[in-house]
């Protein structure tokens, strides 16, 4: 898979990377293009569907999410980068339900517009695995120009994107955002809750329950004396720095630990212009972190 | 696409074990790691290990009226840790489908689904701001409206809430797929103080429904100006 040839993908962002994560959507063309890995955004992709698409009709919730697949295909690509970890899992499963069974295929290109099929040979990839997995470790580690040696970094990876368990990390004891983090040259802290959910699929029905996970996952990351708590999913950041707020006024006490995209961090370190990576858009603000840093 | 009140004599089991989620619901032996994995467990009324269980023992009612699949926060970590492979995760998704499908759904998660599902049937994309009205509009709780106006303020100032809907070049592609359409396609009652279950569902939102279509209507005449 990885070699010195130029890598491309198709790029799916999703609807919250269009809207409220800009900022992820900003860092990650720009770290990937700083990279030399070319990411062309698919014409006319539709929602996903988040874990909400199924819930009139259980087909939908595979043709939603296969559709965008279909689209990559028919616009030439093999490979579809996926930045939210939920519409990676959504992507990422209805090729991998396609591709296994022919009556899930056909009902999906029963439901495409004439011309659109899946051939279901697609492969779906989170920004951080096509890192990881095709691009390498070593090759970033030698771009780092700032090396962030001054902070202390708390990965927190949520759910979709290790779990359910699939071949590139653990969902129990993950590290991806680890290894990104120590190559870039930042301190690592450990921390129980990393790998615990942040509530955020039930933000607006029950924010009760966001506040409290939220604010639990954020003290363990505060306890183990975390600068900036690092992550790769728009509706983890929705949790971890908008509900900052209500968490703190649900565990009685104020946090202020600045939630930043992985692709942010790895801007920095590459030498990236801090002001096109899209920090002041927290409600958090990392300024001081940032200041503290030399950026 | 034959309304629920048909002569088929599937039992309730029979019903789960054909969904995705629910074909190994007969492994279950009751070892509680769902439970004890679960981190809305309080939240909910029996939580998966007695869910797996009430579906075993046929108790539809008592299953599809609780409200512990709308608190299911999706994070995988039952299906993961489960010994005998079953997808819990999955399977409460399943649930939410058939407690709406038969008229059991009575929570305000279940209200956020279908609003957000009418918003993507619509536009073939989110559109946050349209999503947060139709739910609102749907459970017409305004303490809980208050208690989001300031976050809302600062989203605004952030740049967090588009103003118009993005769109696909033909959102017809997107009724193909029947994201809205149910068996029953409305909710039993969405109103938080109500604590009935299996009653008449009644058609809501449809006043909603006509304004949302105006506002979206006038909203992409505008954006057709400005986007490409």
């Amino acid at each position: 898979m990885t070699t010195e040839s130029a890598l491309r993908y198709a790029y799916y962002p999703g609807c919250s990377l269009s809207t409220g994560a800009k900022e992820y959507d900003i860092s990650v063309r720009a770290v990937f293009a700083q990279l030399g890995i070319e990411l062309v955004e698919l014409e006319d992709w539709n929602c996903c569907g988040a874990v909400h698409a199924g819930v009139n009709s259980a087909e939908a919730g595979v043709v939603l999410p296969a559709r965008n697949l279909a689209l990559a295909e028919a616009q030439g690509f093999d490979t579809v980068v996926v930045p939210c970890s939920g519409c990676y899992l959504n992507l990422r499963r209805a090729g991998k339900r396609v591709a296994a069974d022919k009556g899930v295929r056909a009902m999906v290109d029963e439901h495409l517009k004439d011309g659109l099929e899946l051939k279901g040979d697609i492969e779906v990839l989170h920004p951080l695995y096509a890192l990881l997995y095709d691009y390498g470790l070593d090759r970033i580690k030698a771009q780092v120009v700032n090396p962030l040696s001054e902070l202390h970094v708390a990965s927190y990876y949520g759910c979709m994107l290790t779990r359910p368990r699939d071949v590139f990390d653990s969902p129990e004891r993950p590290r991806g955002l680890d290894d990104v983090a120590r190559a870039l040259g930042a301190q690592v802290v450990d921390y129980p809750m990393k790998a615990k959910c942040c509530g955020g699929a039930l933000a607006l029905s029950h924010s009760d329950v966001t506040a409290t996970l939220t604010g639990n996952i954020l003290v363990s990351a505060k306890d183990a004396e975390a600068d900036v708590v690092m992550l790769a999913c728009p509706m983890c950041h929705t949790a971890l720095d908008m509900y900052q707020g209500k968490a703190e006024r649900a565990i009685g006490h104020s946090l202020n630990l600045p939630v930043l995209y992985f692709t942010q961090l790895m801007g920095l370190a590459l030498g990236l212009d801090p002001d096109s990576l899209g920090f002041e858009r927290h409600l958090v603000s990392p300024k001081q972190e940032l200041v503290r840093l030399g950026f | 696409m034959a309304a629920g009140n048909q002569t088929d004599e599937k039992t309730f089991l029979e019903e789960v074990m054909e969904t995705e989620g629910g074909r190994l619901v007969l492994q279950c032996y009751g070892c509680g790691t769902c439970s004890g994995s679960c981190p809305v467990i309080d939240e909910m009324e029996y939580g998966p290990r007695r869910i797996l269980y009430l579906i075993q023992q046929n108790q539809e009612a008592a299953v599809l009226s609780s409200t512990d699949m709308w608190r299911c926060v999706s994070c995988y970590s039952c299906a993961n840790r489960c010994p005998r492979d079953i997808q819990i995760t999955d399977l409460m998704a399943d649930l939410r489908r058939l407690s709406l499908a038969k008229g059991y759904a009575h929570d305000k998660e279940a209200e956020f689904a279908q609003a957000f599902a009418e918003t993507v049937q619509l536009h073939g994309r989110m559109f946050e701001p349209e999503v947060i009205g139709r739910y609102y509009a749907r459970v017409l709780d305004l303490v809980d409206l208050a208690g989001m106006v300031p976050l809302g303020i600062k989203m605004l100032l952030k740049g967090k809430l588009p103003f118009l809907p993005e769109r696909l070049e033909d959102p017809k592609e997107i009724e193909l797929m029947g994201v809205t359409d149910s068996v029953a396609p409305k909710i039993a009652t969405g109103l938080r103080f109500s604590g009935n279950s299996g009653g008449k569902r009644r058609p809501r939102g449809s006043m909603w429904n006509g304004v949302a279509s105006l506002f979206a209507g006038i909203a992409i005449k505008l954006g057709k100006g400005k986007a490409s």
